[in-house]
């Protein structure tokens, strides 16, 4: 019957329609980029997530500081189940202590950072490289608060990256590692003012380049931003790992550690 | 509750939580390089439940949650949502005409569609860096092996065995 061949031919229609569907939304994402204006997609889908993603990640926190002593009891209750109940209570009141701790030296840095920089926004990262193809993170503060397209991210330890993407309450937010970050950069040393590209590869170690063969760098040096384009001078990337000739001969290449901790991202600052 | 919507509302609740997942915890599972993509493990094992029709749409749904959360810096969205619409065809194809219902299958499956899947996405979006992203589809198609069956027998529970729907 033609009818039942006309059917059978076409029963797969969705197929067509939905990858159709995935390039326009796909284009639409290219321009909002390009445009500098948030994606509808990215904005509905990141503003259903974000509170629960926010409730999730302090419950998974909230937990595993509160009931982590007692998986580790568990184990060391074999050997001496009364010392063991002791040292896992100690060791959870040690642990939430640290943390604690080690929270308040945070902030407290991140507040001398503010000081700072007094018109940045403090920010909590609620996806850490959602997709691994992409070195990003997803903040909690969006346009609402102020970030916009090319605010720059730092911690007090460095340079974390710049904001792509801003949604009202969440940010998209490319790092350093990412092939997409790049920032000019140059040798904090008063005798050397030698000025490269910083890129990241997805490599936990950045690469300098464009570095003239005559130009001053060795192991050790700190390695600040050099204050082209939208990253302000001065803000710490890392420190020279090795230098070597470039695959040209012509220019060096040198191999950088970068100073923030780009698997440890916790509390941000992004500067307006 | 009526069978008509029951799967659409367990396939809805399942992505939000895939998303909510793969955004809170798929990092701090990471070993060495390798970390789930529970966007994908849906994919591939929700495949088994469905025709190819819905195995695409459900696919669509991943890739857009997975293109919206990695919020590509550059090109990649269109890459991330096309290439889970073929891989959900596909294996919604698969399933129903091949080999439906066999959980021996379910972690291969697992693993070839999230492989299959990357390997779209490198065909559509081509990386640079082909090793770091040759170790992330490994990683991640093993994991999501091992993460499959857990999966299958929670939908299984929730819809009925796939030959009984």
């Amino acid at each position: 019957m033609p009818e039942d061949r006309w059917r059978s031919r076409w029963r797969y229609w969705p197929l067509p329609l939905l990858m159709l569907l995935g390039i326009v939304l796909g284009v639409l994402h290219n321009r909002a980029v390009r445009l500098h204006q948030p994606d509808p997609t990215i904005l509905l889908v990141q503003n259903i997530l974000a509170l629960p993603a926010r409730l999730t990640t302090a419950t998974v926190k909230w937990t595993s500081r509160h009931t982590g002593w007692l998986l580790n009891g568990y184990s060391l209750a074999k050997q001496n189940r009364k010392l063991q109940a002791r040292l896992s209570a100690l060791k959870a009141e040690n642990n939430s202590l640290q943390t604690e701790a080690d929270r308040g030296v945070r902030l407290s840095k991140l507040l001398a950072l503010y000081q700072q920089h007094p018109k940045s926004v403090a920010a909590r990262v609620i996806a850490l490289r959602p997709d691994p193809n992409f070195d990003t993170i997803l903040l909690n503060k969006g346009s609402s608060s102020g970030i916009h397209v090319h605010s720059v991210v730092i911690t007090p330890d460095g340079l974390v990256g710049q904001v792509y993407q801003t949604t009202p309450f969440t940010s998209s937010v490319v790092l350093l590692t990412d092939p997409n970050g790049m920032v000019s950069a140059r040798v904090q040393r008063p005798d050397s003012r030698a000025i490269g590209l910083c890129k990241g590869s997805f490599s936990p170690i950045l690469s300098m380049i464009d570095l003239p063969a005559t130009a001053d760098i060795k192991p050790g040096d700190a390695i600040i931003t050099a204050g082209f384009g939208i990253y302000p001078p001065g803000i710490p990337i890392g420190t020279v790992l090795s230098v070597a000739p470039d695959r040209s001969d012509v220019n060096k290449v040198a191999q950088i550690e970068p100073a923030a901790h780009f698997n440890r991202l916790d509390d941000v600052l992004v500067l307006q | 509750m009526n069978s008509t919507w029951k799967t659409p509302l367990v396939f809805t609740l399942a992505l939000f939580t895939a998303a909510l997942l793969q955004m809170t915890v798929a990092h701090a599972l990471q070993i060495r390089q390798a970390q789930p993509d529970f966007l994908l493990l849906l994919l591939a094992t929700g495949s088994f439940f469905c025709d190819a029709n819905p195995a695409a749409l459900l696919g669509f749904g991943t890739g857009t949650a997975a293109a919206s959360l990695a919020a590509p810096p550059a090109a990649g969205f269109a890459s991330i949502v096309v290439s889970r619409v073929i891989t959900g065809f596909a294996l919604g194809w698969l399933a129903k005409n091949l080999y439906r219902d066999l959980p021996l299958l379910v972690p291969p499956v697992a693993a070839i569609g999230t492989a299959l899947a990357s390997c779209l996405f490198f065909v559509f979006f081509p990386q640079k860096q082909v090793t770091h992203w040759a170790v992330n589809m490994a990683g991640a198609s093993l994991y999501n092996a091992l993460l499959s069956l857990p999966l299958y027998f929670l939908l299984s529970r929730l819809l009925g065995r796939p030959d009984s729907s």
